[in-house]
């Protein structure tokens, strides 16, 4: 455009805060008429939409927090509660000057197992014994729990999805809820969490659903107990009310924090 | 260290995870850099002051331990393996998988040519969705450095990496 000599040119700051949408709405509107007239201005403005969302993409998979790591973070905080340790000595062994913290870290989350598994405690007082003994759920898992509501089904990062079934108040003042895991178009077993008071849902109890040909193959249970009875049997020990449809939309979309 | 400081810690961590990947170049690297940063907020609870973002200060932590990290071993902060060629595709398993770690890979690669603070700004602006005002207030840098910064670093990336993109896709069809 012959008009074009006459305006200043539009730096590469001005095409990237553009696509950031970054510029005031009268300005944004005026570096899109020019990107429309100019071929080489949309060339230049490819290299950062290009890197907003290429690289937003390609670091979606590292949000998927290994659930061990969790639990390190979950033991460093129990110790330094329970010992009143500073980080300074943490510090100075560093992980990244070299190995040695996370040997550290390592005998510290042993160290705090007998910490986690008392804040649990209450999973435990029924006597049936949970899967994982109330530890958190992986991370996905976790954010399906918060998030989808019942009879909707979610999709973890392992390829398995679940789906509610009920969400419940219990008597201990926790939000639960059952849960089938799914995988590969079958139900693989049937499961139930409660959300604790630090936000994190564990796993209470769960039970395989065995083919039909096949048994299932949990220790715990006594020969002969009907397997489809026990997680239920715990749901009734622990139940004090259903939650409607519409009170579970209000706990999804206010992070589960209306008191009991 | 309140219970509610804690969960808020714990909800962060994703978020950390993934701004430490993008500064390390390496997964390894970034959890214990992770447990580091965790620590030492842990610890340090008191320093944070209610109202301000708890986000931003723990990238701060990371960012400080990284750069003592970088600056004790004299090295270029980032060591990624990078060799196209020799990843394999063919895998009749994962391969939804096998891409998405090529992709990471390549991208890490490409990021560890940029210096470190072009490296962090990507990783606040373009990967966390940071704001420049925010970038510069985590960084320490003025907003017009950021913005000179960023620009630079993310025309390099774009230059490096449109190539490669090329690459994973064409494997796809393979």
């Amino acid at each position: 455009m012959i008009d074009n000599a006459a305006r200043r040119p539009i730096s590469d700051e001005t095409l990237m805060r553009f696509a950031d949408g970054d510029l005031p709405p009268d300005a944004q509107e005026s570096v899109a008429a020019e990107i429309g007239r100019d071929p080489d201005l949309a060339r230049r403005l490819e290299a950062f939409k290009f890197t907003r969302e290429e690289l937003t993409h390609v670091f979606a998979s590292t949000l998927e927090v290994p659930p061990s790591l969790i639990g390190k973070v979950h033991a460093i905080h129990l110790t330094t509660q329970a010992s009143g340790m500073r980080s300074r000595s943490l510090v100075a062994k560093s992980p990244l000057r070299g190995r040695s913290l996370r040997h550290e870290i390592l005998a510290m989350a042993a160290a705090a197992a007998f910490l986690l598994a008392g804040a649990a405690g209450w999973l435990l007082r029924d006597g049936l014994r949970p899967n994982h003994a109330g530890l958190d759920a992986p991370l996905t898992l976790q954010h399906a729990l918060e998030q989808t509501p019942s009879h909707e089904i979610a999709r973890l990062a392992d390829g398995r999805s679940i789906e509610v079934t009920s969400t419940f108040a219990s008597l201990q003042k926790r939000w639960c809820r059952e849960y089938k895991l799914l995988d590969a178009g079958r139900v693989r077993s049937l499961a139930l969490a409660c959300r604790a008071d630090d936000g994190m849902w564990r796993e209470e109890t769960s039970e395989a659903v065995p083919a039909a040909s096949q048994r299932s193959q949990k220790a715990y249970v006594p020969a002969g107990s009907d397997q489809a009875g026990s997680l239920a049997a715990y749901r009734d020990r622990i139940f004090d009310r259903d939650v409607s449809a519409e009170i579970e939309l209000g706990l999804i979309n206010g992070h589960w924090s209306r008191s009991h | 260290v309140t219970g509610e400081f804690h969960s808020r810690l714990i909800d962060l961590i994703p978020r950390l995870r993934r701004f430490a990947v993008a500064l390390t170049g390496d997964l390894d690297q970034a959890d214990d850099l992770v447990q580091e940063t965790c620590a030492r907020a842990l610890s340090r609870a008191e320093q944070w002051q209610e109202g301000t973002r708890l986000d931003s200060w723990l990238y701060r932590i990371a960012q400080n331990l990284w750069f003592d990290h970088v600056r004790a071993k004299k090295v270029r902060g980032v060591h990624v393996p990078l060799d196209l060629e020799a990843n394999d595709l063919s895998g009749a398993d994962g391969r939804t998988v096998v891409e998405n770690r090529l992709s990471l890979a390549v991208v890490n690669a490409a990021m560890a040519t940029l210096p470190e603070d072009q490296r962090i700004l990507v990783a606040l602006v373009c990967i966390d969705g940071a704001s420049y005002k925010e970038a510069a207030q985590i960084t320490g840098v003025p907003i017009g450095t950021v913005m000179s910064r960023l620009a630079r670093a993310r025309r390099q990336l774009h230059a490096t990496l449109e190539g490669k993109a090329t690459v994973v896709s064409d494997s796809k069809l393979a």
